[in-house]
């Protein structure tokens, strides 16, 4: 995957790294393709509904998902469903963020801030394959958003030098967002990543299948569709609309745990993403 | 003693700036940092192709691009690698789709990341007339920390040193843009990329008391290859090595062309007239009095771009005021009358682009040829001892290209 060679020569030596292999060990062999299943909610809004016994949800997923994102506390209860080479490629959450505390939640977000919990070489440590970001703009004070760059930045370094890839979830968010600079706002996002070194993208559906092939034309490194900022009726066509814009795949997170029937939205999801 | 340290710098600046002519044509293409996938790098890998045809010196890719795009690096005859090493919004003015509201600037790679990537160099910036001073130290101290990096490691630190913020104006532009070149230099840094002050004399000024390899960068001004062309050639007459061009070469048509072309004046000193062309071969000027506005601005730039400061009395051309409201330009026809005057034949007609030109060896200073312009427009430097005639500056005349409402018009010249 992203490093394709068409000739064959010294200039075109891959460089070695282990991230080619524990990329391999995420993305599905046969179609380039990944499914990522969010479990880490409980970081940052405690129990929710779906997601109240960790492993328990880990257990129903597992058979349909790439990969499973974790908080590190997490990781211990869990470790059993990933053993083995058909396990699912376990993320390690590295930050945190009060973001996502909406007016709905009983404690809502008076100001985004986003801090990190864990380093790459701790994430190695717990086994993981690949390490979970977020890149969040439209802070209040332009002070977090640089501070958020340089914690992404800081991670793609750091994880370079582990071989670990990393998986940047961008995302607009706050009061400075709006439905006009909502494309462009994601598109700046989605880009800063890569610049600063995501090995792989994630943003949320920006509402048709063009808007979403720009961020994938700008990218040129694996973008998914993140399930934010959607209704659950509309998901499954916003990831097939995703997938025809070019993107790699999915991250679900809510739009499954909070599904009347997880495990058939997951078998749906498993269809589109690698049956399509 | 020579240390370690300073050979590898030494030997990767040879990289980027060419040991050759000590000139240097670098493509900055990190825009997609700062501003997202704005247009001409969406597709950078493409764009990067086009823009290695024209053979740069050197291209600076932020961390990310620099990875991902480390396979267009490799070989012998490939740029060299720049690593943008911070991240500012500095560049999302108030038409942006999320303005900065307060400039930022965060480290994003450091020293030993570049050298890991194969990069022979890092740019960092370094921004002076912020209303938090606070700010302007932070960033001068993140500044001294790379040039530490750098020192270790061998690694050249180009600063981009610009007046950026709410307390820079025009009045004080010149002298924040020569202050933040000289501050950078003392902080260690070995090169420097930076906006042209706009007057060659602020400028060598500035360069002088830096006293380290000076880039200029495009900046908003250089809009098209012509403005690009004119920055990087008084630039580099005021003792800049070369240029840093971004913008201006990912969003030209084609971009290696932009290159070359930029190439042909800083490394080969060749005249813009030659490499833009405008008109190819010779050309006259035409004149429409019944434009003139009698503004006279074509009096004012052509002494000024001869002779580098305004006096009209020194103008190869003027202006006739025929009545209140009927005003004639008076260029050079090249009637000839001037060329058959001179004993010496220190007067020629350029065979290529057509103009009168003097060939100074020759000239005793006689003076024939002043009364013998019919048009009064050849005139004396008695300091010199030489005439002063219209060159038509080398085939792309400035009188012409200032005329606002198109009194003096540029037009081939065929000869009769």
């Amino acid at each position: 995957m992203g490093i394709e060679r068409k000739e064959f020569g010294v200039s075109d030596m891959p460089i070695i790294s282990g991230k080619a292999i524990r990329i391999g060990q995420l993305m599905n062999a046969q179609d380039d393709r990944v499914i990522i299943f969010e479990a880490d909610e409980g970081l940052m809004l405690g129990p929710t509904p779906g997601l109240s016994n960790v492993p328990e949800t880990v257990s129903m997923v597992k058979g349909k998902v790439d990969g499973i994102v974790l908080s590190s506390g997490q990781v211990e209860r869990s470790v059993g469903h990933f053993r083995g080479k058909e396990a699912p490629a376990l993320l390690v959450r590295a930050d945190w963020t009060n973001a996502f505390r909406d007016e709905t939640y009983f404690l809502p977000t008076r100001n985004v801030r986003h801090i990190l919990n864990l380093k790459p070489k701790d994430a190695v440590a717990l086994g993981a394959s690949a390490l979970a970001a977020f890149l969040l703009v439209g802070y209040d004070d332009d002070e977090d958003e640089a501070r958020n760059l340089e914690t992404t930045a800081m991670l793609a370094r750091e994880s370079e030098e582990f071989g670990l890839p990393l998986l940047v979830e961008c995302i607009p968010i706050g009061e400075r967002i709006t439905d006009i600079n909502y494309l462009d706002c994601a598109k700046l996002a989605t880009r800063m990543a890569v610049e600063a070194g995501a090995d792989i993208v994630a943003t949320p559906y920006t509402g048709s299948e063009a808007s979403f092939r720009e961020i994938v034309d700008a990218s040129k490194t694996p973008v998914l569709m993140l399930d934010r900022r959607i209704d659950a009726g509309r998901f499954l066509s916003a990831v097939e609309e995703s997938l025809k814009a070019g993107a790699a795949g999915a991250v679900a997170g809510r739009s499954v745990h909070r599904a009347v029937d997880p495990l058939a939205q997951l078998t749906a999801l498993h269809e589109l993403v690698h049956r399509s | 003693m020579i240390s370690v340290s300073s050979l590898g710098k030494t030997l990767r600046l040879s990289k980027i700036i060419d040991p050759g002519d000590e000139r240097a044509v670098v493509v900055a293409a990190d825009h997609g940092f700062m501003l997202g996938p704005i247009r001409g790098v969406v597709d950078l890998e493409n764009t990067l192709k086009r823009v290695i045809a024209g053979q740069p010196d050197a291209i600076l890719l932020s961390p990310g691009q620099a990875t991902n795009l480390n396979h267009l690096f490799r070989r012998k005859d490939s740029p060299a690698l720049l690593v943008r090493a911070d991240w500012t919004n500095a560049f999302r003015d108030k038409t942006y789709t999320l303005p900065a509201r307060k400039i930022k600037r965060v480290a994003v790679a450091s020293a030993r990341d570049a050298i890991a990537l194969g990069a022979s160099g890092i740019v960092t910036y370094f921004f002076v007339g912020q209303s938090d001073e606070e700010a302007e130290a932070r960033d001068f101290e993140l500044m001294t920390l790379f040039a530490r990096e750098c020192r270790e490691l061998g690694l050249p630190l180009i600063v981009e040193a610009l007046p950026m913020g709410e307390r820079v104006t025009g009045a004080n532009f010149a002298d924040l843009d020569a202050a933040g070149m000289r501050i950078a230099a003392e902080a260690g840094a070995d090169a420097l990329k930076v906006l042209y002050t706009g007057d060659t004399d602020s400028f060598e000024r500035a360069v002088r008391a830096a006293a380290i390899p000076v880039l200029v960068l495009g900046g908003a001004k250089a809009k098209t290859l012509r403005d690009s062309l004119e920055i990087a050639e008084e630039a580099i007459n005021a003792g800049a090595v070369g240029v840093v061009y971004g913008r201006q070469v990912v969003q030209a048509e084609d971009p290696g062309e932009f290159v070359r072309a930029v190439r042909a004046v800083v490394h080969q000193g060749k005249s813009i007239a030659e490499v833009v062309g405008g008109i190819k071969g010779p050309v006259r000027l035409n004149v429409i009095s019944s434009n003139c506005t009698n503004c006279r601005l074509c009096e004012a730039i052509c002494t000024f771009s001869h002779d580098g400061f305004f006096s009209p009395s020194r103008a190869r051309l003027r202006v006739d005021v025929a009545s209140a409201e009927r005003f004639v330009p008076y260029p050079c026809t090249l009637c000839g009358h001037c060329v058959k005057s001179c004993p010496t034949a220190a007067l020629i007609f350029n065979p290529d682009l057509g103009y009168v030109e003097l060939i100074e060896e020759k000239c005793n200073g006689c003076k024939e040829c002043v009364p013998a312009c019919p048009f009064r427009i050849v005139g004396f430097d008695e300091k010199k001892n030489k005439p002063f005639i219209c060159d038509m500056c080398k085939g792309s005349p400035k009188c012409a290209e200032w005329c606002q409402p198109v009194a003096l018009k540029a037009v081939p010249y065929v000869r009769r």
